[in-house]
């Protein structure tokens, strides 16, 4: 038997794995999804370079999403659309895209683009500066060792200071230069007075950790191929496999945590399709903000009779999702715009809590040319240059690699009607499916407006022509970062796990992903805090059982 | 992120008293670069069985229309693209169907309006019976079979090397990556 049994493979489960097997435990991580090999799975390298990240069996997990709501006259400035397609959500309500994730060996680390993120501190004391939100049970300063050393293993490039930072001491990888098209957009943000940084990327600008260095391929979100990007496959797992003390099994859905009236004792899986129990000492579950809690929720029993660790109905409780506006527009001189790392710059000047007017929750902009796949010659053909015949060729000509795109992220705060919980529809072993469900309040509406605002002011500002498509989330759920659901806290009424992502009732049950968040950052990518908090998850199980 | 997004919307607007019905003309507008991706490129030539060789015939020129030979661009039929959208149809439920109707209304437009099988025109009167194609309502076949036929021929036609060069596009983006990603493009 394992010493630890983790549940998933991604950010979090990746992190843990190699903190305790490096500590010389033994672990065994059970994947849902399977393996990708970048060079037979991933597709840069062919004619049909513009698939999308590989759907291979078992890599996406079934979920539902309730009836969204209905769409406002008032919100008709920000919904998404384009001038080839008309408006995407041509209903009166608004409509579920998907949630975007990778069940597989690395989970969705395997098409992020590499952006690797601190939080600001000043957006994890909401509830007491602000009175909205959560608070983080424990301060910048706590978790800044973590992040430190995430940064390290993942091989994060970029600045050394940073403006949201109480310190500037990071130890990162020479920053990557900013393309060529990006500088276009840099400046039109710096006419409007923003400020533009490198972004910090876990993706090597020079060779290390045995890994090539990056050339640009802008095909981050596709997998990468040469293994330059710091995906947790071919980081955390890859240390952690060269310990010999880890163990994988992929194609493996963990169903149910099995306890005793006082313990984890294993879990419920089904393995290639065969329904197993796989004892365990301690129990690390980093499924996501969605399926972390469809496990927890449907391990009811006896002892547990409202689903595990939900003693104070807290389990899916307080989702925040990913808020999202984009515009994209031609600009007039040819850029070369599909070259380059696909979030090169960020601007945080929107990023503390209370830097939008009038609102609470802050977001953060940069280039999204990648983000919005539009950067190959079928995205061009089919989305930017309507038309056919010799007209439609030579404007195809005209207009490749012209195209500028910008985006805001940002705060989602929770709120009542935004929760996960069972769905009645069920999987194929008859266990109910996690069912999605998200509302737009108000105050999320006008920091939408805000961000769809700026970035079309800054589109302006880079001598783009007018807008030609939009995104927004006020007309659709569409959402890799999702946040919540499984809060930690001191407050046992109001959370799921304490500060370590521990169980307040499962001592040998801890959670690590981004469930655990008690609030999403301004527009900050999780992954690195994901990390972060696994490993001090780790060092808090390893201090427990005694090991230095 | 939302990159699957722009990938798997089209319109979905819906006016009654259509000629094609609902849920069929919902799933030739949907999912189509997925389904693209999945035919078989290998087997480009692998036979045409859903359509007799004049409808073959009458689809190759369709495409040619959509999209012509160029100085620098080839043409859709040197590239084989009426034999890569027989393969896709195979795939899609519903598509043979609407490839052989819309054929069909181009056939019988052609001699409506000029008398003479749509073969036979100069490319003008072609360009003009495809103009009409896509100029009708939203949701009628001609329209559904026009815009379908346009998206799944663009698709295929900018997936084809062939048509790189003349963008200025030194595709595809592995191996080789864009080192010079710093610089102006050289047009």
């Amino acid at each position: 038997m394992s010493n630890v049994i983790i549940i998933g493979s991604g950010a979090g489960g990746g992190a843990a794995a190699w903190r305790l097997t490096s500590k010389g435990l033994k672990v065994q991580i059970l994947e849902a999804g399977p393996s990708f090999d970048p060079l037979t799975d991933y597709k840069q390298d062919n004619s049909d370079w513009e698939t999308p990240f590989p759907v291979k069996e078992g890599s996406q997990g079934g979920y539902i999403v309730a009836p969204l709501q209905p769409l406002t006259e008032e919100t008709q400035d920000i919904r998404s659309w384009s001038f080839m397609n008309g408006k995407y959500v041509p209903g009166a309500f608004r409509t579920s895209f998907g949630y975007h994730h990778v069940r597989g060996f690395g989970g969705s680390s395997l098409h992020f683009t590499g952006e690797a993120h601190r939080l600001n501190p000043k957006s994890m004391s909401l509830q007491s500066d602000y009175g909205v939100g959560a608070d983080w049970p424990f301060k910048y300063e706590d978790l800044e060792y973590y992040w430190r050393i995430a940064e390290k293993i993942s091989g994060v490039c970029g600045p050394s200071t940073e403006q949201r930072s109480p310190k500037n001491d990071r130890v990162l990888g020479t920053p990557h230069p900013i393309s060529y098209a990006s500088q276009a957009l840099a400046a039109g943000a710096r006419k409007l007075g923003l400020t533009v940084t490198e972004n910090s990327l876990a993706v090597n600008s020079t060779p290390q950790d045995d890994r090539a260095d990056c050339n640009y391929c802008g095909g981050c979100l596709r997998g990468c191929q040469r293994g330059d990007k710091g995906s947790i496959d071919v980081t955390y797992l890859r240390r952690a496999m060269q310990t010999g003390n880890l163990t994988v099994t992929s194609s493996t859905e963990v169903l149910k945590i099995i306890t005793n009236a006082n313990r984890i004792t294993g879990v419920l899986a089904a393995v290639d399709g065969v329904l197993k129990v796989i004892e365990a000492d301690l129990v690390i579950l980093s499924a996501g903000s969605i399926f972390s809690p469809q496990i927890l929720l449907n391990s009811e029993s006896v002892h547990s009779p409202e689903g595990l660790c939900n003693d104070s109905d807290q389990v899916g409780k307080n989702l925040m999702e990913t808020l999202l506006a984009t515009s994209t527009a031609l600009h007039p001189d040819k850029l070369g715009s599909h070259r380059g790392l696909p979030v090169d710059w960020i601007s945080w000047d929107f990023n503390d809590p209370i830097s939008i007017p009038n609102v609470i929750g802050g977001c953060r902009f940069s280039p999204s040319m990648a983000e919005s796949d539009v950067v190959g010659p079928i995205a061009y053909a089919t989305r930017i240059v309507d038309g056919w015949g010799k007209d439609h060729k030579r404007n195809m000509q005209e207009a490749f690699g012209r195209i500028l795109s910008i985006s805001g992220i940002g705060e989602s705060l929770p709120n009542s009607k935004t929760f996960v919980d069972l769905a009645s529809e069920t999987n194929s072993h008859g266990l109910p499916l996690p069912r999605i469900n998200s509302y737009i309040d108000e105050m999320a509406t006008d920091r939408l407006r805000f961000m769809m605002t700026t970035c079309r002011n800054i589109l302006a500002a880079a001598g783009c022509a007018a807008p030609i498509e939009e995104f927004s989330s006020i007309d659709a759920f569409s959402s890799t970062h999702i946040f919540g659901t499984c809060r930690m806290g001191n407050v046992t009424e109001e959370c799921v796990v304490n500060s370590y992502g521990q169980s307040f009732r499962w001592p040998n049950l801890y959670i690590a992903d981004a469930s655990v968040f008690p609030s999403s950052g301004g527009g900050e990518s999780p992954g690195l805090t994901v990390q972060a908090l696994a490993i001090r998850s780790a060092d808090h199980i390893l201090r427990n059982k005694g090991v230095q | 992120m939302h990159q699957q997004l722009f990938r798997n919307q089209k319109e979905l607007s819906w006016r009654s008293g259509l000629s094609l019905d609902r849920r069929t003309a919902l799933q030739l507008m949907l999912g189509i670069p997925a389904l693209i991706f999945g035919a078989s490129a290998g087997n480009a030539t692998s036979g045409a069985a859903p359509l007799d060789p004049k409808a073959f015939a009458i689809l190759g020129n369709f495409l040619d229309i959509l999209l012509p030979k160029t100085e620098e661009s080839p043409s859709a039929s040197e590239i084989n693209l009426a034999s890569r959208i027989i393969d896709l149809s195979r795939n899609v439920p519903n598509y043979p169907s609407l490839l052989e109707s819309g054929l069909n209304w181009i056939s019988e437009t052609s001699q409506l309006s000029f008398q003479s099988e749509f073969l036979t025109l100069h490319d003008e009167k072609k360009e003009a019976v495809v103009t009409a194609a896509f100029a009708q309502a939203d949701q009628t076949l001609p329209r559904v079979f026009a815009k379908r036929l346009r998206d799944d021929a663009m698709a295929i036609f900018y997936s084809h090397p062939a048509s790189w060069p003349a963008l200025g596009f030194e595709g595809p983006i592995q191996p080789s990556g864009f080192l010079d990603f710093e610089k102006a493009p050289v047009s």
